[in-house]
């Protein structure tokens, strides 16, 4: 085998190869031709353009860990930009690297590719201009914001994805935090800043997804025969989340206002989460109280942190009290039963169904497809953006 | 407050509500093979609620467990998403959620039985009473089973925001002339609301049959020239690699047209030739298909005599393997003159086609199975480079629309051949699903099946327009019973008789080599 043919071998093999940063592009297209000449046919295949933005080892190691788990189903140019403020010997490199699958029926091989930029220090602000050049044209782009949501802080770099993408796909939910633990991931004034961005750009949320299941729950338990009308007279809706659910449990009660017609959220009390969003994750505890008008009255909202290491997707428990009855209760069921939940309903034989959690490669597909586009979420976001005022 | 709240913007997620599907007939091939593994693999992609619930209801003595060994089965040899290590918790919920009824269409009290098992599933499950009842029985049995859910109280008349909902999806065929069609439908309408009624054509379930619509509508550069200015003529192409396969009995009663044409293959006529719909809304996009169906000029004799063919396969061999004649087959008449060809010539009478030939084809036995759609435009006008230019084949452009398999679309024009010359090439653009989306596409059923539960009638057929196609298609039907002539002949494994390459040859032109 010649070098050059080891060199496509590596390539298609998904090996990095590192390459000139100003030679990107004509690198990868010499390693397309000698790929395409070989015996076994290579497809290359592109519906994205995925801008992956990572602040460290273990964000890297999680966006890297996505891209390769998404390419059978979501083939795409991915731009992997490793960025970090400490200086380094040389302060932007480049590799690149094919992410290839047997096309479905056997034969070739259909392959996504991937660039990893890795700037430091003074060469992130030279990162924007490449990736302009790098996006494959007419195809959309999406950027994939890791870690923590952004925050007021992160404008700059928020601002650089938000000039080249279609779509930015954050995750709410701290679940999906890089090993190695972090403080809580939920950072005051996030969701004002992602209603910021969502009017540029259309913004996908993983938590949003994920509570997919619990928004079905909850709407079943006011399907026929018990029907909608005990929705008017809410006197209650309280959420318990796990340490790492709290901005999920905010988007739960957003939607809750925006789908029931509550007025603006008040605070009721202080506030105990914001203490504990300093300590370790798993370490916080806490609540929160709001009340917000209904038609006829008020209704009491709670979030409540428990020092929980379980509870399905950063939620625990979901309760909605009417007035004058019913109410719904959503319980994850923890032991041996784990994987499923529970509905207790007043008026209505107790169920307990199977709700496993999504993986986050799996939700990352679906919010690249049309159920990224979900108007719900922005006006469940703003709702949210109230209780964290 | 009728609507809950919390249930907007479900749909459009397409989430449905939990519902019971009870499926008639449920001992049957379709239960097994399509049915539950389809219902299986929309359970494991997460797109049907906790709540879902399936009955079967049929003779035969199986009881749940039996019943759900048997879809245990179905759904590992038939899904998509096939149960792999660690989907049992999966596959234990799911399969609680599967039930039997022992009973026999003709017996009233085996539907009042019904009745009462439901309402027990209902409160167990928190089912809020939703039901599509699934017709998977022959089509002799439809009027009893209809008119046994009605006086049982089991159908809940009412449009999409009636709740509890009740759906009906019947399979095909939707009769087997016009008239037979007509009472089917007023026996269907006698207990149910058309817009309860799924008309289920698994064609159009098919996401390349879909993706016709998308390409001309989702794109502003095809549709210009999608019509008699620049179209020369189209081609539609529906054919099969298999004989009958023993299937003489059924064949013998059907043939080439009711089994293919009247309902596949006329789905892809509307769908090509449609007007741009004024929303993809299950009624207007069903609007624009019915009056395709109705434009199609009625052929008179002298036009049946000569703009359709008719064929039957011959012995031969088909991918390497010998095939036997038609004839030959088991419960096939000796002197049998069911057609398993069909070619058409045919026209529709609307300004976007006026002049614009249809050719259609459809058989048993081909070399191949591909079913495609494929546009031929006219030449350019002035042959600026000598007819001598064009080095190899047609100087036409021709836009293919492959529905399967290798699922995808080409185009084809003319290139400059590389050297010192300006000879022209015929070169193909390709769009392949598999390569350009890696991923595997859903089954038909699964499809139709959400839709249905959706309470999105869009990719079923409506009674108008089974009606309309059966008026057209029934007078090729009359024309071959009262002539009495005998069907061409073809070798399995070729692409048909002389006379359906003699149809086009006479207008200059040719079948596609697909």
């Amino acid at each position: 085998m010649s070098g050059a043919d080891a060199l496509v071998e590596h390539f298609t093999h998904g090996e990095a190869i590192g390459v000139d940063v100003a030679a990107i592009e004509r690198d990868l297209a010499a390693l397309w031709r000698e790929s395409a000449s070989g015996e076994r046919g290579v497809t290359r295949a592109c519906l994205w353009n995925l801008v992956l933005h990572a602040r460290g080892e273990a964000e890297l190691a999680v966006g890297k860990g996505l891209v390769d788990a998404i390419a059978a189903a979501v083939p795409a140019r991915s731009l992997v930009l490793d960025m970090r403020a400490e200086a380094a010997e040389r302060d932007l490199e480049a590799w690149i690297s094919a992410n290839c699958q047997v096309a479905p029926g056997g034969g070739k091989l259909l392959c996504s590719e991937e660039i990893t930029i890795a700037a430091r220090a003074g060469g992130r602000a030279r990162v924007p201009a490449l990736v302009r050049a790098l996006l494959v044209p007419d195809v959309p782009t999406a950027a994939l914001w890791l870690g923590p949501a952004p925050g007021v802080d992160d404008a700059r770099a928020l601002a650089a994805l938000t000039e080249v993408a279609q779509r930015l796909v954050i995750d709410s939910d701290d679940a999906a935090a890089p090993a190695g633990g972090r403080p809580l991931g939920w950072r005051a004034g996030s969701w004002r800043t992602l209603l910021g961005a969502a009017g540029l750009l259309q913004v996908t949320d993983l938590g949003w997804l994920r509570l997919s299941a619990f928004r079905v729950l909850l709407a079943s338990c006011f399907d026929p025969p018990v029907g909608p009308e005990g929705l008017l007279r809410v006197k209650r809706a309280a959420v318990v989340v796990s340490p790492r659910g709290v901005a999920t449990g905010e988007l739960l009660l957003g939607w809750l206002a925006t789908r029931l017609g509550w007025g603006e959220a008040r605070r009721a009390g202080p506030d105990e989460v914001a203490a504990s969003a300093e300590a370790p994750a798993g370490a916080g505890a806490g609540r929160r109280e709001w009340r917000a008008r209904r038609a006829a009255g008020e209704v009491e909202l709670g979030l409540e942190v428990r020092d929980v290491a379980a509870g399905r997707d950063g939620i625990w428990e979901i309760v909605i009290e009417c007035d004058q009855g019913p109410t719904c209760r959503v319980v994850d069921v923890e032991g041996e039963a784990a994987g499923t939940v529970r509905i207790e309903m007043d008026g209505l034989p107790t169920r307990v169904v199977m709700c496993e959690p999504r993986p986050d490669a799996e939700l990352l597909v679906a919010a690249l497809g049309a159920r990224g586009l979900d108007p719900l979420y922005v006006q469940a976001m703003a709702r949210a953006a109230e209780l964290e005022a | 407050m009728s609507e809950n709240p919390l249930r907007v913007g479900l749909v459009e997620e397409r989430i449905p509500e939990p519902c019971t599907v009870v499926i008639f007939g449920a001992s049957g091939d379709l239960t097994k093979r399509k049915l539950v593994p389809a219902l299986y693999s929309l359970a494991r992609e997460r797109l049907v609620p906790p709540g879902l619930t399936v009955l079967g209801f049929a003779r035969r003595p199986i009881g749940d467990d039996g019943f759900r060994a048997a879809m245990r089965e179905g759904v590992e040899k038939f899904a998509r998403r096939r149960p792999v290590a660690g989907d049992e918790a999966l596959w234990a919920s799911f399969a609680q959620g599967i039930f039997y009824h022992q009973g026999t269409f003709d017996d009233p009290e085996s539907y009042r039985a019904l009745a009462a098992r439901l309402a027990e599933i209902d409160a167990a499950r928190g089912v809020p009473g939703n039901r599509v009842f699934y017709l998977s029985t022959p089509p002799g049995d439809f009027p009893v089973i209809l008119r046994n859910l009605g006086a049982a109280g089991l159908v809940v008349r009412g449009g999409a925001g009636t709740r509890p909902f009740t759906r009906i999806i019947v399979e095909k065929p939707f009769g087997t002339d016009l008239e037979s069609a007509r009472v089917l439908n007023r026996q269907v309408l006698e207990v149910a609301d058309e817009r309860q009624i799924y008309r289920i054509d698994h064609y159009l379930g098919k996401e390349t049959v879909q993706n016709l619509m998308a390409f001309r509508f989702a794109n502003a550069i095809f549709e210009p020239l999608w019509n008699n200015r620049f179209v020369d003529h189209v081609q539609i192409t529906g054919a099969e690699a298999i004989g009958i396969e023993g299937r003489g009995d059924y064949f013998e009663s059907a043939g080439i047209l009711r089994d293919m044409v009247q309902n596949h293959l006329m789905q892809i006529v509307s769908l090509t030739a449609m007007e741009t719909p004024v929303t993809m809304g299950a009624n207007d996009l069903r609007d624009e298909k019915v009056k395709v169906v109705k434009a199609l000029r009625v052929m008179d004799d002298a036009a049946l005599e000569r703009d359709v063919v008719r064929g039957q396969y011959t012995a031969g061999s088909v991918g390497g393997k010998a095939l036997g004649g038609y004839r030959n087959e088991p419960k096939v008449a000796p002197d049998s003159k069911t057609e398993t060809y069909v070619a058409l010539k045919f026209w529709i009478d609307s300004w976007r086609w006026a002049g614009v030939p249809f050719y259609l084809r459809s058989a048993k036995a081909m070399p191949k199975k591909v079913t495609e759609v494929a546009l031929v435009f006219k030449e350019a006008p002035l042959r600026l480079f000598g007819a001598a230019a064009a080095a190899v084949g047609s100087r036409a452009n021709v836009l293919a629309i492959r529905i399967q398999p290798d699922e995808g679309i080409s185009l084809n024009f003319g290139s400059k051949l590389p050297g010192p010359t300006t000879a022209i090439h015929p070169v193909n653009m390709e769009f392949r699903y598999g390569t350009s989306f890696g991923t595997e596409p859903p089954e038909a059923y699964e499809r139709l099946l959400l839709d249905c539960m959706l309470g999105d009638a869009s990719l079923f057929t409506r009674g108008d327009e089974v009606e309309a196609s059966w008026t057209w298609i029934s007078k090729i039907h009359q024309r071959w019973r009262a002539a009495g002539t005998d069907v061409a002949r073809y070798e399995a494994g070729t692409w048909g008789p002389a006379e359906a390459e003699a149809l086009l040859l006479r207008d200059g032109r040719s079948w596609r080599r697909p």
